[in-house]
């Protein structure tokens, strides 16, 4: 059954990395790149012609940029499959509990602390700040959501998320208008950044992700089991309440340490599931890995204009998604349209 | 083959008892059909053994109680069809025939083939082979009802829960259906519990009968014996004459006010 | 104002050939053209504002690095060392940056965020600093 979709995938993905180390505003000319990579392998000699500051955008800037977009885009695609799966809605995002504005607040507090001279912190107080923000978010929903009617049912979650949302967004705006002085660092964060991406931002959101990764991935035959309703599906000895428990903490942690590396990359969470789904089917066991797989290459892809289009300045990620996503959606009300 | 025994059994919702110190022993093999007028307690009954609804008292299956067993082993004695059961519109027929095995399947693994081969067993012989593949949003009332029954039966539980599973089909499919049940219930030694709305279909199909009334056991015993004209008319509010036919068949036919009675 | 800005110019010695600079704003290098305020004072000084190769009609670009380290400036004046802490230190610890002339050769002028970004009779503090730092590299450069 289709057993080519993954190793495919596979192929794109890393097919992705090459072509986004190859493209960029400046630098060597892009076959120069993968001789110059060669040449970088311990055993291997190649004369690539690449200059020493060449050879540092490709490595210290290339490199890590497209590495972390593909870890981004994997784990926001592989959360989103995945909470697609635990909501059984098809149009659900990663940031559907809150994360995306519990780190946006964290964001902004921290912009906007520093404004009053703080003194120099020993670790980065951004990345930390959002990070928490988004993990307590969805502390807080999943309390709200539980406490009331003790229903842990899947659609009081969402409530609750909304709930949850709507004041971080509340409290965001209301310190941002005290502070106007912020506003642009802020909406740049919010549109996402992959500009700034260095191996050290790769190293801490490594571990997070593939922690995720694997969780997820282990629970991808369960998804299936979620499908038929969470009554059947205890009926048939499932656990339901502790796969979403399970699956929501998972995703949650991804998810937060990539948009605290990051910011807020929007669409590609909706978008890589969805286009998965319509391509290879409605089972988990294939949406599951193939997200994580396509969301790589997504993202890589998309950042490619963003990087080369308005040289020498630079398109933020989020627009591009964005600009993306509007299409989709369209697109996607077509063939509804049609098979309906 | 296996027996089932409810000892006070109540399910309490918010305010409100849905079903009150109900106790019947239902022997292995045996086939029970509920019966009484809607919010008899008759789905609440099959819930709890599900495992789906808080209960007082309780629930035994073979002398042990169901309730100390995990939702996993539940799932291997008590398989559960429900009233309108879910059914994913773009997941194929195999697919959902094989989530019925998810009891044994370890809980991030994968299923054996011998869990494949036990489905597509089933399949077979629920005649639905052709239909394996195809998406079960796309297949018609009848077959969606074999494809549920298929998955119920693909779980190899002993005790197999119904209920109403044929409000949504016309005559010929529901006689189809219930065959299919009572051919499989020989075939495997099932103990069947279902709960359904048409009496002359109950009476022919099940080996007993459970009246229930607002929670209340009222009487069990065969169709002979429970569907009788003032029994009816006393706890559902029906007009119907009861006509035993000559094979011993036992017919309930509603007449109206007006018409020539009895 | 404008005489004390003159003066500054004047008394020093120009380098023959324009220096290339890079004006960072905050630390996701926004960057300004010469057709800004401040941009226009760096130009008095003979300094050519990397930043011009973008787009014209945006006069407060978003640099990538890669075109940063590849135009490789002489100079970079540091216009978020109070908002975004950064300093000569940090810049050189960025991955890549170390292998920009600017930084090699100890060209990076940490500018007070206030006084930078505002017109206002500060202006002159900012004049100075700038002179400073030109004055120094030409100094060094003729070594």
């Amino acid at each position: 059954m289709r057993r080519w979709w993954i190793p495919a995938a596979g192929a794109l993905a890393l097919a992705s990395v090459l072509l986004g180390a190859m493209v960029g505003p400046a630098g060597p000319s892009w076959w120069r790149v993968p001789l110059a990579l060669l040449d970088h392998l311990p055993l291997v000699s190649i004369d690539s012609g690449v200059t020493p500051r060449e050879w540092t955008i490709i490595w210290d800037i290339r490199m890590p940029r497209v590495v972390l977009a593909a870890l981004v885009g994997s784990m926001l695609s592989l959360s989103g499959a995945s909470y697609q799966g635990v909501f059984r809605n098809p149009l659900v995002d990663p940031y559907l509990l809150g994360v995306a504005a519990g780190a946006g607040l964290g964001a902004t507090l921290v912009f906007t602390l520093n404004r009053t001279g703080s003194s120099t912190w020993i670790i980065d107080p951004l990345p930390l700040s959002a990070f928490a923000g988004g993990l307590l978010a969805v502390l807080v929903t999943y309390v709200v959501g539980t406490a009331f009617g003790g229903q842990k049912s899947a659609s009081t979650l969402v409530l609750a998320g909304v709930a949850v949302t709507a004041l971080a967004t509340a409290v965001q705006t209301f310190v941002l208008q005290r502070h106007t002085d912020v506003v642009r660092q802020v909406y740049s964060w919010i549109l996402g950044r992959l500009s700034s991406a260095t191996w050290g931002d790769v190293r801490l959101v490594l571990p997070y992700v593939v922690v995720s990764s694997v969780v997820l991935f282990l629970h991808r035959r369960l998804l299936d089991i979620m499908r038929v309703g969470d009554d059947e599906a205890t009926a048939l000895g499932a656990s339901v309440n502790r796969v979403r428990i399970v699956v929501v903490i998972a995703a949650t942690l991804g998810t937060s340490a990539v948009v605290a590396v990051s910011g807020l990359i929007g669409f590609v969470g909706i978008i890589v599931p969805h286009a998965v789904r319509l391509l290879a089917g409605a089972s988990y066991r294939v949406i599951v890995p193939l997200s994580l797989l396509m969301g790589a290459s997504f993202l890589i892809i998309a950042d490619i204009p963003g990087r080369v289009l308005q040289n020498p300045s630079e398109t933020p990620i989020g627009v591009v998604t964005a600009f993306l996503g509007a299409p989709f959606f369209l697109l996607l009300l077509r063939t509804r349209q049609g098979t309906r | 083959m296996t027996s089932l025994q409810f000892s006070g059994v109540g399910v309490r919702y918010g305010q409100h008892d849905a079903l009150s110190n109900f106790t019947d022993t239902v022997k292995p093999g045996e086939w029970l059909c509920l019966i009484g007028p809607n919010g008899a307690g008759k789905s609440s009954l099959l819930r709890s053994v599900a495992g789906l609804a808080k209960h007082s008292g309780e629930i035994r299956v073979d002398g042990s109680p169901l309730r100390m067993r995990s939702a996993k082993r539940r799932a291997q004695l008590v398989a559960y069809v429900p009233q309108s059961p879910v059914l994913p519109d773009d997941m194929t027929a195999r697919e959902y025939v094989v989530l019925g095995r998810n009891p044994f399947v370890s809980h991030f693994g994968s299923e054996t083939k011998h869990d494949w081969a036990i489905v597509a067993d089933v399949l077979e012989r629920l005649d639905l082979v052709d239909l394996a593949h195809r998406a079960v949003g796309t297949l018609s009332g009848g077959e969606k009802q074999r494809v549920v029954i298929a998955r119920a039966i693909a779980q190899e539980a002993p005790i197999l829960l119904l209920d109403e599973p044929t409000s949504a089909l016309d005559i010929g499919h529901q006689q189809q259906a219930l065959e299919l049940v009572d051919q499989l219930r020989k075939e495997h030694g099932l103990t069947v519990v279902s709960a359904m709305h048409d009496l002359t279909l109950a009476g022919l199909y099940s080996d007993r009968l459970c009246l229930l009334h607002q929670g209340y056991r009222v009487v069990s015993g065969t169709a002979a014996e429970v569907l009788r004209q003032e029994t009816l008319a006393e706890f559902y509010g029906v007009s119907a004459r009861v006509h035993h036919a000559e094979d011993g068949t036992v017919v309930v036919i509603p007449y109206r006010q007006g018409s020539s009675g009895n | 104002m404008k005489t004390d800005i003159d003066t500054a110019v004047s008394s020093m010695e120009l380098p023959d050939d324009p220096i290339s600079y890079f004006y960072e704003l905050d630390n996701t290098y926004f960057s300004v053209t010469s057709n800004t305020f401040v941009g226009q004072i760096m130009s008095q000084f003979n300094l050519q504002n990397i930043a011009d190769l973008a787009e014209a009609g945006n006069d407060y670009p978003q640099l990538s690095q890669e075109a940063i380290i590849s135009a490789n400036p002489q100079m970079i004046f540091l216009a978020d060392t109070k908002c975004c802490q950064q300093d000569a230190k940090s810049v050189a610890s960025r991955p890549g940056w170390n292998k920009i002339d600017a930084v090699t050769n100890g060209n990076v002028v940490e500018l007070d965020d206030d006084v930078a970004s505002r017109w206002g009779p500060r202006v002159v503090d900012l004049v100075k600093q700038v002179a400073a730092a030109v004055a120094k590299f030409v100094e060094t450069s003729k070594k």
